[in-house]
């Protein structure tokens, strides 16, 4: 299709020269040359490397010895309220699970801990797995992203997210609900943070 | 060395057997609670040479103060963080920019902090700026930024944007402007400028003085040109704005009406209807060369069209089918299919900056929605819904929509108002978007600070 010259016109803008939008946007290109990512100093860095990089030792190997005098303790006692179960409760018992009511009251412990970042979109794959180990009083002694390589892989920052979300969880809510008795049996437990039935996946 | 190897061998017997005799117990966590993160942000610190310097620069009592806000808002009206009150913080700004006491923020319930300090280097504005994990104890993000002093808004949005990115894993979008058609007067003598703003509402400017018509303004991807509908010899037209000089011009010599005008996503060519004789059709004018291009040939009105992000396809409403509905086709016209398949009509649809749903209003029964279906038609959901609203237009990130809206001003449904609204993927947060006047047709830019 044959084209004709261009037509223009000047329009007036209503706002004086200075509030002109162009300047605006002169000023924008301005900051965007200024804005920019501007390391810390020394200190800063310092901070944020000792906070980033440095992987917090939650195992407090002073405690070690107190753990272990306890859990023994602890584990006393539960034999011997073990050794009082009848010969058919004992059989019905699967040490490898927590009964319904425990896993209940853990569950809806954690739900009400767990915000779940609601920006995330509901098609990814957004399971994070966290290995903890629990003192016997249910507070923690370490955490462990199962698929830790993840956090910092390119791309997988809804899994970062999801990962940091479920351990404010935890450390929100501890000391876990955990059972009054059996610690043998739960004091290594993987929690499994599914956020995509809430998300609408 | 026999005595070791027994003893190695029955340590790792009685090892394995003691870790064996409990397996590990998996629990499922598959609810939790969807309320807005709680976040603490902090009043920039600055010190009080500082602070006597922005009050003369800026005329603002406290800078550091003021950019928090800015942040605050913004995080609120995302929906997705719950900004808590200054009035509980314990610790002062400057202390807890350098070293947080974790315990007194989660005490008042954060899980996230923002610290910061303004400084003045060279007559420049620096803010430096920290994000903590309150629970965990530990720095998640540190920045600083430069920049002229009045720029002083924007730093907060652009931290706005990286706190956004570092705690919901997308890029934000409140470094953004909108373009929307500025209404006033009744409605018969409507005065209708083209002006643009902050996306949080302030630095509003008028881009138009009100002697024509003006509808459907839409950025390019570089936000430097602004491409919208108005009257070329009492015939409306499409016109190219450079908002930078000011200058603007008719979009190619068409003998009929030219509308609904958008940008191709790398900025090359403006999409648009061509009307004559009753019948519309798509073309395509590159902007250099001003070679037009036919994208559709039906006799049936075919308009609103909207390129996919990566250009590959061209999604729009045309009434082929008898009544008007959401088609999908390759950029160069071909493969035409129709996607939208339920009751009511559907028009105005705009592929997502994702390029994963199509954005789009719908009239059924008198009332009209804004709903997003996927790009196959499937999954269609309707977000919102009112007496009448339309011209839904997509934030950067492809996860909140802007549109207006338009009420009665009493019970008695006399009056009218059209407002600007934003709502969110999930439907549920809708919020006003503030204007100085009745406001219309917003086009929400790209990310300034790409």
């Amino acid at each position: 299709m044959a084209l004709p010259e261009k037509k223009k016109k000047n329009i007036k803008l209503k706002e004086e020269k200075k509030q002109k939008p162009s300047k605006e946007i002169k000023k924008d290109k301005n900051l965007k040359k200024n804005i920019k990512k501007i390391k810390p100093s020394v200190e800063e860095t310092k901070v944020k490397q000792v906070s980033e990089f440095e992987k917090k030792e939650l195992f407090d190997l002073n405690n070690i010895a107190a753990l272990i005098d306890k859990s023994k303790e602890d584990f006393g006692e539960t034999n011997k309220k073990l050794n009082k179960i009848s010969q058919s409760q004992d059989s019905s018992m699967d040490s490898s699970k927590l009964t319904l009511s425990e896993e209940d009251a853990l569950k809806a412990q954690i739900f009400g801990c767990w915000s779940i970042p609601l920006g995330l979109p509901y098609n990814e794959d957004l399971l994070v797995r966290i290995k903890l180990k629990l003192r016997p009083d249910g507070t923690l002694i370490k955490t462990e992203i199962l698929d830790h390589a993840r956090m910092n892989m390119p791309g997988q920052g809804f899994f970062r997210v999801l990962a940091e979300s479920a351990l404010r969880a935890i450390q929100l809510c501890q000391p876990l609900k955990v059972p009054t008795s059996g610690y043998e049996r739960w004091k290594d437990l993987q929690l499994n943070f599914d956020a995509r039935e809430m998300l609408g996946g | 060395m026999k005595i070791i190897k027994l003893l190695t061998g029955i340590c790792i017997f009685f090892l394995s057997y003691t870790s064996n005799s409990f397996s590990l117990i998996e629990v499922d966590i598959t609810r939790g609670n969807l309320n807005p993160l709680p976040i603490a942000v902090s009043p920039l610190s600055q010190n009080n040479k500082t602070k006597k310097i922005f009050q003369n620069k800026l005329n603002l009592d406290d800078l550091g103060l003021e950019i928090s806000k800015v942040i605050e808002n913004n995080l609120k009206q995302s929906g997705l963080f719950n900004p808590l009150s200054k009035d509980a913080f314990l610790q002062k700004p400057d202390i807890a920019h350098l070293k947080p006491r974790f315990e007194d923020w989660s005490l008042i319930k954060a899980q996230a902090l923002i610290t910061g300090k303004v400084l003045i280097e060279n007559d420049k504005l620096k803010v430096e700026f920290r994000l903590w994990d309150v629970l965990a104890a530990r720095e998640m993000l540190a920045l600083s930024f430069t920049t002229v002093p009045n720029n002083w808004r924007r730093v907060g949005h652009i931290i706005t944007d990286k706190v956004y990115e570092r705690l919901t894993g997308e890029k934000g979008y409140f470094d953004t402007r909108i373009i929307y058609v500025s209404e006033e007067g009744p409605k018969t003598q409507r005065v209708k400028k083209l002006a643009i703003m902050d996306q949080d509402g302030f630095n509003i400017k008028y881009l138009t003085l009100g002697n024509e018509l003006v509808l459907t303004p839409r950025f390019n991807p570089t936000n430097q040109m602004v491409t919208y509908l108005s009257y070329f010899r009492n015939l409306p037209r499409v016109y190219l704005l450079d908002i930078e000089t000011g200058i603007q011009e008719v979009v190619g010599d068409f003998p009929g009406m030219t509308f609904a005008p958008r940008f191709s996503p790398d900025g090359k060519k403006i999409i648009m209807s061509f009307a004559k004789d009753g019948n519309s059709d798509i073309y395509t004018m590159d902007i250099e060369n001003r070679i037009v291009e036919r994208i559709t040939n039906h006799p049936s009105i075919d308009t609103s069209p909207s390129y996919s992000p990566n250009g590959k396809h061209i999604t729009f409403n045309s009434d082929r089918s008898g009544y008007q509905q959401i088609y999908v086709m390759k950029s160069d016209g071909s493969n035409v299919k129709r996607i939208s398949f339920g009751k009511g009509i559907y028009g105005t649809p705009v592929w997502s900056p994702r390029g994963d749903l199509i954005a789009f209003t719908k009239l059924h029964k008198g009332k009209f929605y804004i709903g997003v279906m996927r790009t196959d038609g499937k999954g269609e959901r309707l977000l919102t819904e009112n007496f009448y609203q339309e011209a839904p237009s997509w934030a950067p990130n492809g996860r909140v929509i802007i549109f207006y809206r338009e009420t009665k001003t009493n019970k008695e449904g006399e009056g009218f108002s059209a407002k600007l609204w934003s709502i969110d993927l999930t439907g549920y947060n809708e919020r006003l978007v503030e204007t100085e006047t009745d406001a219309s047709d917003p086009s929400w830019s790209s990310l300034l600070s790409n």
